[in-house]
């Protein structure tokens, strides 16, 4: 009995000892402690801060003028601003997906040709209607995008999932595009299609996109930076005083009434002056999409041609916020093959490729006869004029032109001479003189009593194909341009006439600032600064007004923000540096008032590409920067920045529309009147 | 005998619950003592930005963040699941949190229990959450908290 006993208590005592270890395994419990302070609702008023500037610095964070700046500080060193490769606050999106089914006659804006191609991968199931988890498909949460690895490219045909494909567990994906992993915003299922205006259309299938579900943690606030102003004090060799604070991400405490309208606070420059864009009426029912802008507008002033409006404009000029429609006739690239000149040891593939091709579209090709810089392209009308006569539409050929898809010209091998002495391994020569020169879609077609006129700024001469082996690229071609460009870089950024987004923004300050007061009789004019507004065109590549060195003309916004995240809110030639008398400008502007820069845009959260539904620029409605893209080689177009729908840095082209947001500087003597800076009580400024 | 041996397995269960009462109390307190579990249970809490931030909506805000490792960095032995409860200690504040994937809750509370998450165990993870906090007075206050967090091992793996 007693050996019993012992048995029993060793049993419990073993029992005690793995209970207490299993338990100490299965729970942890931590508790740790905090304070903060809770912000004031009208901070700088019951703190009777009256000067703006200081009371957005110090309402940042709440706190007495140097301790807010240190705040600002910690906030700023914590963030690459040299390496923007995120836009702020980093949203969190979740996949959505719809069923779609369009009627027969409804656009599903999912048309193609027969001959595209696209990526595309095989799922086993339709993704996320069940938990099964996909093997090839990856969606970002904090992109919103979808990528794809193990992926096929095939045709339209090839990337539809048939009903034999889904009882085999068949479902194939595609991003729409031709990139190997997709990196798309919206994935397809494509269950069936139709035939529609020469083209096919998807009809039916699944739809996956993303929507915002929240942020992950994010500081939204003033950062700074430095601008023209910041300076080094103590002659260290590091700035030290004057630097500009600008807003980053979801702030909410930056909205300011004034000229009948709300602004949002872009930054404060480093001379005190308060930068802001404009954010629609005041007494408007929201401030977000159309209601954000001013207007709508091309940057760059359409053609007007027998009062036909042409939607394209070519030249490196229009990314002037001001250009110099000054041209000259130019051959461009103005150096000639090796066949014209036996001297020359130019070929084919020295030329430029261009690239705006639409396979399914039919363009007019003129014979070799039908065009000669002098006497088609007039400098006057900036325009060249092409024409045909006797043209027949059901054969599509004239006396001295055709209708063609480039596709059914480029693979006819006998509109090519491989063994010409310009041709080389990646183009061969072409020797269609039947069909030599086009203005492609980039202009206006008229067909009258069997005439067809075509007109656009420049023409391109056909020289050769692109091709990989024996492959050879149906959506590009070998040229050679014709036309009106600027004959210098000087000539093209000369700041003679208005741009029309310019136009715009002017007439709306005649409207509402320049001869309006405030309730106590001060001119709202005398309230703004002189500030410079950037346009910046200092080049990255090319000459800057036309192809002669075979390159694209880059400026260097692209650069710096696309390419090198890397903004900066330095403008560095004085004649791009729009002022309307401040020396430090150009003063060319007639009013002080401009456009945002899509430096100020990156440094405020945005990212090319990149959707940004949270951050205080973001309106849900596209609209300009001041910013310039290029003057496109390969599409003979040319680009400024813009803010998209969906947030994202983008390039529009400049014949374009897009929303007008016009940018203003407060003086750094304006002080604060009332408000606490939201949407609902925004600041109402007085002049002292 | 018998009554003997009753009475020493009465003492043992008694023992036992005492244990595992005294182990459920078992909590570090203060601003981060967190005692040493000999366990396969790793996680860890973050209290950052305290008077830096304010929210897009304009409250003081401070950030959560938890681990599935312990304060030197090893890694849970095995996957856990944990929820956090933020209180208010000195009867001035109210919270809302809100976390990554956007979830929270609605209303300002005095007291506010999170869903609860999930760890893996066989890489690191980090889930922050903020939390904004407000009081009903218009001047600035200063608001006392408490953030407990509970880490469970998920039984079965």
């Amino acid at each position: 009995m007693k050996r019993k006993t012992v048995i029993i208590f060793l049993t419990c005592i073993i029992v005690l000892v793995s209970i207490t270890a299993t338990y100490s395994a299965f729970t942890i419990k931590i508790t740790k402690t905090g304070s903060i302070n809770t912000t004031q609702i009208g901070y700088c008023e019951t703190n009777n801060i009256l000067k703006f500037s200081e009371c957005l610095i110090r309402n940042d964070s709440q706190k007495d003028l140097d301790s807010a700046l240190t705040v600002i500080d910690t906030r700023t060193n914590n963030t690459d601003l040299k390496n923007l490769n995120s836009v702020e606050p980093i949203n969190s999106y979740i996949t959505t997906r719809r069923e779609y089914n369009y009627s027969i006659d409804s656009n599903s804006n999912m048309a193609t040709s027969s001959s595209a191609t696209y990526s595309y991968v095989i799922e086993n199931t339709s993704l996320y209607s069940n938990d099964s988890e996909p093997e090839n498909i990856s969606f970002n949460n904090t992109t919103g995008r979808y990528t794809y690895e193990n992926s096929k490219t095939g045709t339209v045909k090839d990337i539809i999932t048939t009903e034999d494909d889904i009882n085999n567990g068949v479902y194939k994906y595609t991003c729409l595009n031709t990139t190997k992993d997709g990196n798309c915003n919206n994935l397809y299922i494509i269950y069936s299609y139709r035939e529609y205006n020469n083209q096919y259309q998807y009809k039916s299938g699944v739809a996956y996109g993303s929507e915002v579900v929240g942020t992950s943690a994010s500081s939204p606030g003033l950062y700074k930076t430095d601008d023209e102003y910041t300076t080094d004090s103590d002659e260290d060799g590091e700035l030290d005083s004057n630097f500009t604070y600008f807003y980053r991400g979801d702030v909410n405490n930056n909205w300011v009434s004034f000229g009948g309208a709300l602004w949002r606070v872009i930054r404060i420059n480093g001379n005190g002056s308060i930068r802001m864009i404009y954010s629609g009426e005041e007494n408007s029912s929201s401030h977000t999409g159309r209601n954000a802008v001013l207007a709508t507008s091309t940057y760059a002033q359409k053609y007007k041609i027998d009062n036909q409006n042409i939607t394209y404009r070519n030249g490196a000029t229009y990314v002037g916020y001001m250009y110099n429609s000054r041209m000259t006739l130019t051959t461009s690239p103005n150096y000639k093959l090796k066949s014209e000149d036996s001297t020359s040891y130019r070929k084919v593939n020295d030329f430029v490729t261009f690239l705006n091709i639409s396979a399914p579209a039919k363009y007019y090709f003129f014979d070799a006869d039908s065009f000669n810089l002098n006497s088609n392209c007039n400098v006057d009308s900036g325009v060249c004029t092409m024409t045909c006569t006797n043209f027949d539409e059901d054969t599509g050929i004239g006396d001295n032109c055709i209708m063609s898809k480039w596709g059914d010209l480029v693979t006819n091998p006998d509109n090519f001479d491989e063994t010409s002495v310009d041709s080389t391994t990646t183009g061969d020569k072409y020797i269609n003189d039947n069909a030599k020169y086009t203005c492609w879609s980039n202009g206006t077609s008229d067909l009258t009593n069997g005439t067809v006129t075509v007109k656009c700024p420049v023409v391109s001469e056909i020289l050769g194909n692109v091709k990989s082996g024996t492959t050879v690229n149906q959506g590009q071609a070998k040229v050679r341009y014709h036309g009106l460009f600027s004959d210098s870089y000087e000539t093209a950024t000369t700041n003679a006439e208005d741009s029309l987004v310019k136009q715009e923004i002017d007439k709306w300050y005649e409207d509402n600032i320049l001869n309006n007061t405030d309730s106590n009789g001060n001119l709202l004019s005398d309230y703004l600064s002189d500030e410079v507004f950037c346009n910046d065109r200092s080049l990255r590549s090319g000459n800057g007004y036309n192809f002669d060195a075979n390159a694209t003309v880059s400026y260097f916004p692209y650069y710096r923000n696309i390419s090198n995240k890397s903004p900066s809110l330095l403008c560095k030639e004085k004649n791009d540096r729009f002022t309307v008398s401040n020396t430090y400008g150009n003063t060319d502007l007639k009013y002080p008032i401009g456009l945002i820069t899509v430096d100020e845009v990156a440094l405020a959260g945005g990212m090319y590409s990149g959707m940004n539904y949270k951050y205080y620029l973001y309106i849900g409605y596209s609209y300009w920067t001041m910013s310039p893209t290029y003057f496109l080689s390969t599409y003979a177009i040319t680009q400024a920045h813009a803010v998209n729908d969906s947030g994202a840095i983008s390039s529009y082209v400049v014949s374009g529309t897009a929303g007008v947001r016009p940018v203003i500087n407060l003086s750094s003597e304006v002080q604060l009147a009332d408000g606490i800076g939201t949407e609902e009580d925004p600041y109402i400024l007085k002049m002292n | 005998m018998k009554k003997k041996v009753i009475i020493l397995s009465l003492t043992i269960v008694l023992i036992i619950s005492l244990t595992i009462n005294t182990y459920s109390r078992y909590a570090s307190s203060g601003n981060v003592h967190i005692n040493d579990i000999t366990g396969n249970v790793k996680c860890s809490l973050e209290i950052t930005n305290t008077g830096n931030d304010f929210s897009s909506n304009g409250y003081a805000q401070f950030r959560i963040k938890v681990k599935n490792t312990d304060e030197k960095g090893n890694l849970s032995k095995t996957p856990l699941s944990y929820y956090l409860v933020i209180s208010n200690t000195n009867n001035l504040g109210k919270f809302k949190y809100i976390d990554s994937l956007g979830n929270g809750n609605i209303d300002f509370l005095e007291r506010i229990t999170t869903k609860t998450y999930t760890f893996r165990s066989d890489h690191l993870e980090v889930e922050q959450i903020n939390v904004e906090v407000k009081t009903d007075a218009f001047v600035s206050e200063q608001v006392d908290f408490n953030v407990d967090l509970y880490c469970n091992q998920i039984v079965g793996k």
